[in-house]
């Protein structure tokens, strides 16, 4: 039985400029990191996942002036019928990756992310590895 | 005692319920989903305003969850306060093989300034720590002589 989980990492700091995403209650915070709990299905990993980078993507694109952000995916041509993506350095079960970046550096080639986030199946959740 | 040149900064880790209610705010469609959150601050130039900052985030979390009464540890390293000479020769260790000594506060980390675990029973729900960037310690006897009290 596979589960599914993902890890995400947030950029809150441009330059001089800080993100404020929740007003003064976190003030300071540079950098969000999360890891998710595991979920037997990957749609629903994959819509948490979305969500959470979706809601930071908002936040940023609200909170500053400067260029659009918007969230973008690739898959891991493993699980894709070898098609290829951006990223090569897929992990051991990594099936896909989200990314928050600048949406106009899209169009140069070169991609300037503030967020990615990477999901992943392992063969056995969490509770059973722990109990073996 | 040791005044750093450098700048630091704090991080904080909230594991299980900690972590959901410290982003139910931030992601309040799937908080209930994280399993942990690492909160990294940007640079302080000083000390005094990284300590409020991480005292009023972890406040902050606590009230906000079922952590209200939950057991704070902190710690300060006593090499960067003034203390007496038994803490900071306690921080230290001979090292026999350089001849000189190496730090022992705290818990080998001589850059942090400040650690903070908030418990509930004998779970580790946040554990938080400042620190400093790395730097060139003075020479023990330097350390020494900045925290002598002058005898009248």
């Amino acid at each position: 039985m596979k589960a599914f989980s993902y890890t995400a990492a947030v950029k809150l700091i441009f330059g001089d400029r800080q993100i404020k995403l929740l007003g003064d209650k976190y003030n300071g915070t540079s950098d969000i990191n999360v890891a998710s709990r595991e979920f037997d299905d990957y749609n629903n990993c994959l819509i948490s996942c979305k969500n959470f980078m979706d809601t930071l993507k908002d936040g940023i694109n609200a909170d500053q002036p400067g260029p659009i952000y918007i969230v973008s995916s690739e898959v891991n041509p493993v699980y894709n019928n070898d098609e290829p993506a951006l990223s090569k350095d897929w992990a051991m079960g990594e099936i896909s990756r989200l990314w928050i970046f600048d949406e106009a550096m899209q169009k140069t080639g070169a991609i300037r992310a503030v967020g990615q986030a990477r999901l992943y199946a392992t063969d056995e959740p969490r509770a059973v590895r722990i109990t073996n | 005692m040791i005044t750093s040149p450098t700048s630091c900064f704090y991080m904080i880790k909230a594991e299980g319920e900690a972590a959901a209610s410290m982003l139910v705010d931030l992601v309040p469609g799937c908080a209930s989903d994280i399993d942990a959150v690492i909160l990294l601050s940007s640079d302080f130039d000083s000390d005094i305003s990284a300590i409020n900052s991480l005292d009023a985030t972890v406040k902050h979390i606590k009230d906000q969850t079922y952590l209200v009464d939950a057991e704070v540890k902190e710690e300060y390293n006593p090499l960067y306060f003034q203390s007496d000479m038994q803490k900071i020769d306690d921080a230290m260790m001979l090292d026999a093989s350089t001849g000189g000594f190496r730090f022992t506060a705290m818990r080998g980390n001589a850059y942090a300034l400040k650690t903070v675990e908030v418990m509930d029973g004998d779970t580790l729900l946040i554990s938080a720590k400042i620190e400093y960037r790395p730097f060139d310690f003075p020479a023990y006897s330097e350390i020494v002589a900045s925290n002598q009290t002058l005898l009248n």
